[in-house]
């Protein structure tokens, strides 16, 4: 295993790519991601590629970490956030090309003061049906209170995030994207929403792991939740709006109150409690 | 030729009186399937205008017109709960319906009413209990649940008027071995893009706990109907958060369904007025969720069933840099 690292002094913007296998698109995310400003360092996170992700990563002009073993889902993530050296973190994934002057609003978000910024795609709907996955990300934000993120999730890439949101939330934590974002907006950071990016449409299909995916993903909401529960306290914070709950543990004989039964129409008043 | 195609026709016509009701379904599946209306050639809307003279089926309105078997078992067998607070204006029409179900017992609990609520339902034949106090959402429906004899509970609020017709299916499902008979609200959810966080947390809910099947269906809507069986194995104190008792359902292996459609949207709708409740109501709503998915944890894991086995997530336990080096 070794490390590539192409020279970068006084890098303000890093952004972070984890690729497996992508040497198709891969020399083109690169050098769409150099253009975002003159400070920008690509840190291509390659893991368990078989191709030539690497040599072409670092031919267009980034920093390479080679790692051997597959990472699997978000864990390149955190990973390269742990080399990063600028004000800035941009994560894009490197299997499809965005322009850079898409992902400049993302930076520029977080330059102009939010602390973390996401792609505004609500996930997959159409018609009256709904993804799953859409699903899980809607209900972790309207239980986190912020119902206008709708279904954005960090989940999803692109997202931006300056050092201080890198530091509140973690960097191990980066693994578990919507754990990271509970963490976020309960710590009261500055979230904003970008243009939207339709991911599902540009994602290279990969049919086997669809389902594998969606268990992931919702199994990473339902941790996420655990995460609110643990800080918020088990309604996560919501109202029980005057439930006397104190009824429910008690026998019923004992509550204060008036019964008037069916057949003998006569008023028998209970005291208790 | 033209005997021939006159006999065609008439043969069609034959075959379509025929199978009207079973192709009315398939049609009104297919509809359903495809979630946007209808809408047929100007000249079979103007055909279906000339033939006005058909009437449209009639709700059965009298019990006479219900299946006397099932009524006979009602008498038995099912017990009525209407949780109650203030509702003056629908609570007599709701108890005159229910009365023809010919249930065994209707049991009202009434909390906190301030109007005529009480001397109404005293005026019916049902069971009362009146609180002094209104007990809080939901726990009027536990404290019910409690108090019935009968083996089907049918469970209704006191702010929509149902027709026997329309509740009848939720019993009879009980009594065919369903143990919990859920308001089926799928078929009117037309809009994804529309959907309320309420109906968001319904659908996670169903999908984390493996019941992805029911989608909106849930015990937070009215009306549904459970079996006693049901209520003893879910714990009649939890029906006070309707969510969390699904969730026991559900992992306790109850047969839940979705039975019947009742629209309670268009009758329950948000008004200007009442705005503001209704955020805090769905806000309660969604703490309930999460106190759902809270026991839900505790007993199946953090993760539920879905595993991150595609993740490795060694890499980044400890010291990230010296390990993935």
């Amino acid at each position: 295993m070794g490390e590539t690292i192409v020279a970068s002094e006084n890098v303000k913007i890093s952004v972070i790519v984890p690729a497996r296998n992508e040497a198709r698109t891969i020399a083109r995310v690169v050098r769409e991601a150099r253009k975002i400003a003159a400070q920008t360092e690509v840190i291509v996170v390659c893991n368990g590629s078989t191709d030539q992700t690497a040599a072409l990563a670092a031919k267009a002009g980034a920093k390479v970490i080679q790692i051997s073993v597959s990472l699997g889902h978000d864990v390149g993530r955190a990973i390269g956030a742990s080399y990063a050296q600028g004000e800035i973190l941009l994560f894009i994934d490197g299997d499809f090309v965005i322009r850079a002057h898409t992902l400049r609003q993302y930076t520029n978000l977080v330059a102009q003061g939010n602390d973390l910024v996401l792609n505004a795609y609500p996930g997959f709907q159409k018609g009256s049906r709904i993804h799953s996955t859409a699903v899980a990300k809607r209900f972790l934000n309207s239980v986190l209170g912020c119902p206008h993120l709708e279904g954005s999730s960090m989940t999803t890439v692109p997202h931006a995030m300056n050092r201080k949101a890198l530091t509140a939330i973690g960097i191990q934590m980066l693994a578990v994207p919507p754990k990271a974002q509970a963490s976020a907006i309960m710590q009261g950071l500055r979230v904003a929403r970008a243009v939207s990016i339709n991911t599902a449409r540009v994602n290279r299909k990969r049919p086997r792991r669809k389902e594998r995916v969606m268990d992931l993903v919702l199994g990473d909401h339902l941790e996420a939740i655990g995460l609110v529960i643990a800080q918020r306290g088990s309604r996560a914070g919501k109202t029980d709006f005057s439930r006397h709950r104190e009824l429910l543990e008690q026998d019923t004989k004992d509550h204060f109150r008036w019964v008037y039964r069916m057949e003998q129409r006569e008023a028998v008043s209970v005291g208790g409690d | 030729m033209a005997a021939k195609k006159k006999r065609k026709r008439t043969m069609k016509k034959h075959r379509f009186r025929q199978s009207s009701s079973s192709r009315a379904k398939r049609k009104l599946k297919k509809r359903l399937r495809r979630q946007r209306p209808v809408r047929h050639s100007a000249a079979r809307r103007k055909k279906a205008r000339s033939r006005g003279t058909r009437k449209p089926r009639q709700g059965m309105k009298s019990s006479s017109t219900l299946p006397a078997s099932i009524l006979q078992r009602n008498k038995q067998h099912l017990s009525v709960i209407v949780s109650v607070y203030n509702e003056q204006h629908s609570i007599g029409p709701i108890l005159d319906q229910v009365q023809l179900l010919q249930p065994k017992e209707i049991i009202v609990v009434e909390n906190g009413s301030t109007d005529r609520t009480l001397e109404i339902c005293l005026s019916k034949k049902v069971t009362c209990f009146s609180y002094p106090f209104p007990v809080g959402h939901d726990v009027g429906r536990a404290i019910g649940a409690k108090e019935a004899t009968g083996d089907v509970l049918l469970f209704l609020d006191g702010d929509i008027v149902f027709s026997p017709k329309q509740l009848l299916p939720f019993v009879r499902a009980c009594y065919r071995g369903v143990d919990i008979a859920l308001n089926n609200v799928n078929p009117l959810y037309k809009k994804s893009s529309k959907l309320d966080a309420v109906s968001i947390a319904k659908l996670f809910l169903n999908r984390a706990i493996g019941k992805k099947h029911l989608r909106y269906a849930s015990l937070t809507a009215i009306p549904h109907a459970m079996t006693r069986n049901a209520v003893e194995q879910i714990g009649a104190q939890h029906l006070a958060v309707p969510p969390k008792a699904q969730c026991i359902a559900g992992l306790a292996g109850l047969k839940m369904k979705a039975v019947h459609t009742v629209n309670v949207f268009t009758t329950n709708k948000i008004r200007q007025s009442n705005a503001n409740e209704n955020n805090v109501v769905q806000d309660m709503i969604i703490g309930d969720h999460v106190e759902a998915i809270q026991w839900f944890q505790a007993v199946s894991g953090e993760r539920g069933t879905f595993t991150d086995n595609i993740r490795n997530r060694q890499m980044i336990n400890g010291d990230l840099v010296s390990q993935s080096l």
